[in-house]
């Protein structure tokens, strides 16, 4: 890879959401709150682009499909047109880019041009997902539209709007759903998607030396699966040190075999005979690792590793993993 | 004019304050023009320097026209014309299209890619003719260097359309995956396309043959072909990779690698009219000259940490320009 990094990588912040969740409202106050920075905001609900309203363009969405047949190298071609035409106006005018994709989109192939795509991977680097659900509607959506499953699986952040239509028993159903499907989102319940700004903005959730751990809570006891959602996640833990020659093997060859049916997936680990946590994450077949932080001393040195996906075989991956760990 | 690369070169610099997009000289070399991120055309002739407010959005490419003109096209969705005396005219507004390939002819044809069209005009008072719907976005248009057709890459392949008539039947030439810019030979028995997974793919339209060349490190989006038509250079890589197109081409032969500059890629290049010399701008804003003939690399320009957008050479070979993201534009003379 070239080293010659020119240019500052400019963060970018997708948001998704099915129709009517809020996604504009929550757009519009990062736009006019008073925090200083300027944005290039990139909306596909109308095919269009403002920048400075200079820049008004009707690029219909156009997926890129690479001879390999490989569903994971799918990358939005209007996306590239669309940043390559910004960087062209010159990317440090921006602080930020949000791209806004229609409540219909599949989230995979935009976050996968972050990755794929060598201009945009060298002059942008992807911040979080963020993911506006309607509170209201979401267990209708979710009974009829793989779209809005996929949104919520792909989640970095999720904003639980509309929490002043649902009572509480019918937010603790929809929590519970979602966090079914996504355990490791952060989750913000709102009202006209009112939420402070920083929970959404520079996030770094594909930072991999800001993943520090991946949040314990949803290990501990069983959730229920109470709608038929075909997504789901499978999280597993060894309190034994996994064996780095061995992990890369099994994942390399998970990913390739299960990439299209694995959404994403998300790791910390304790590798043996190393002072620091190893991190992994991968959209697809799409993956990154790390170090990262040392364990502290007295930590309990627990291994973590979250798959989201569909038709997932929870026994045979559990026995993967297991394999990877040292023995007793 | 066979020019002195090896030596120091003299280089006139322009400051902009936004990227230079595009650059090229006008057909009689007297005039040069820089497209500009932010809708400006500077103008170059002689010793006189004009910047012309042509466009709202940026110009991401400028081709000559007539003996001193230029025809600018912006992702703004306007293509405008400068005439010789700076003066500037509206051609057309394509209404909030996504506009960012166009190519211009010597026999004064233009071919602008509108989405799954292309919209092209003989001269320029004529209305123009729209051909398509193509399979996919059209990512970039190529007129046949006699004139007398034109490349349009898309998804899955390239549609070739035939003068005069452009109709009924076009030639299409498919491969799966996204065609981003294309190319024709001299004689018309090559079409190169750059491939978004860092590739090129070549018809050998004459033979109904077509071949892939992988391995780029990056995506190869612009193609040169040099004056002795021996060589096709393209960027992509951490040298120019040129291919051969003499004695049959490519297939089963090694491509020349030229150039380097501190392990950056390639992102811009160009071939000299008349000698076997090329061009190659890279990531980190250096800009070598290529002697294919020799096999060797000079340094014309310093890596000044921008990457190289743009290179062309004057028609008449004494002078090259150079743009950069940031920091302006360049113009070697290549005479001493």
């Amino acid at each position: 890879m070239s080293t010659a990094n020119t240019t500052k990588q400019i963060p970018v912040t997708v948001l998704t959401g099915y129709l009517g969740a809020g996604k504009t409202t929550l757009l519009n106050r990062i736009l006019s709150e008073p925090h200083g920075k300027k944005f290039a905001v990139i909306i596909n609900e109308f095919g269009s682009v403002g920048v400075d309203n200079d820049l008004v363009v009707g690029a219909d969405e156009e997926i890129f499909e690479m001879n390999n047949g490989c569903i994971c190298c799918t990358v939005r071609g209007d996306l590239i047109r669309i940043i390559s035409g910004l960087m062209r106006r010159g990317l440090d005018k921006f602080d930020g880019i949000i791209v806004e994709t229609t409540g219909l989109a599949d989230p995979a192939p935009v976050a996968q041009t972050f990755f794929m795509d060598d201009d945009v991977r060298r002059a942008t680097r992807l911040d979080a997902v963020v993911t506006v659900v309607d509170g209201k509607h979401i267990s209708e959506r979710l009974k009829d539209s793989p779209e809005a499953e996929d949104q919520i699986a792909f989640a970095d952040t999720i904003i639980l709007n509309k929490t002043d239509l649902v009572n509480a028993e019918e937010l603790a159903a929809v929590e519970a759903m979602i966090h079914a499907i996504n355990p490791y989102a952060s989750v913000h319940k709102t009202q006209n998607s009112q939420v402070p700004l920083d929970a959404v903005l520079d996030r770094g959730a594909f930072d991999l030396n800001r993943i520090l751990a991946i949040e314990p809570a949803f290990l501990e006891g069983g959730h229920t699966h109470n709608h038929d959602s075909e997504v789901k996640s499978i999280a597993l833990t060894a309190e034994r040190p996994v064996i780095m020659g061995r992990f890369e093997e099994w994942i390399g060859q998970t990913l390739a075999d299960q990439g299209q049916n694995i959404l994403r997936s998300k790791g910390v680990l304790n590798i043996r005979n190393s002072p620091r946590r190893f991190v992994f994450q991968a959209v697809h077949m799409i993956a990154d690792s790390a170090p990262g932080n040392a364990w502290k001393d007295g930590e309990k040195k627990i291994s973590k590793l979250v798959f989201i996906g569909r038709n997932l075989d929870r026994a045979a991956l559990q026995k993967g993993f297991e394999d990877c760990v040292e023995a007793a | 004019m066979i020019p002195a690369i090896e030596q120091k070169l003299k280089a006139t610099a322009y400051a902009f304050d936004a990227p230079v997009n595009h650059g090229c000289f006008s057909h009689n070399g007297l005039a040069c023009a820089f497209g500009l991120g932010d809708g400006y055309v500077h103008i170059v002739r002689g010793d006189q320097r004009k910047t012309i407010k042509a466009h709202t959005g940026a110009v991401p490419i400028i081709k000559p026209y007539g003996q001193d003109s230029f025809i600018t096209l912006s992702d703004d969705g306007t293509l405008k014309h400068i005439d010789g005396a700076d003066t500037l005219y509206d051609v057309a507004d394509f209404k909030g299209a996504w506009t960012e390939r166009m190519d211009a002819h010597d026999n004064g044809s233009i071919a602008v890619a509108v989405g799954r069209h292309v919209y092209l005009w003989t001269r320029l008072d004529a209305e123009p003719k729209i051909i398509g719907p193509h399979d996919g976005t059209v990512n970039d248009v190529y007129f046949a260097p006699d004139g007398m057709g034109l490349a349009a890459a898309h998804r899955d392949g390239v549609t070739l359309w035939a003068w005069p008539h452009f109709e009924p039947q076009p030639m299409q030439l498919p491969w799966k995956g996204a065609h981003l810019a294309v190319t024709v030979s001299a004689d018309k028995r090559w079409i190169v396309t750059a491939m978004q997974e860092g590739a090129l793919h070549m018809w050998n339209v004459a033979l109904k043959r077509d071949y892939q060349m992988r391995g780029y490190w990056a995506k190869p989006t612009q193609m040169a072909w040099s004056a002795d038509r021996k060589w096709l250079g393209t960027s992509g890589a951490e040298s120019v990779i040129l291919w051969p197109f003499d004695k049959g081409g490519p297939d089963g032969r090694e491509a020349m690698q030229l150039g380097w500059s501190n392990a950056t890629f390639v992102t811009a290049i160009a071939a000299h009219p008349d000698a076997p010399i090329m061009a190659a701008g890279f990531e980190d804003g250096a800009v070598v000259m290529l002697d294919l003939a020799q096999k060797k690399a000079f340094s014309a320009g310093p890596a000044t940490g921008h990457a190289v957008t743009t290179l062309a050479f004057a028609p008449t070979g004494d002078s090259l320009l150079a743009g950069r993201v940031q920091g302006g534009g360049v113009i070697f003379s290549l005479m001493e």
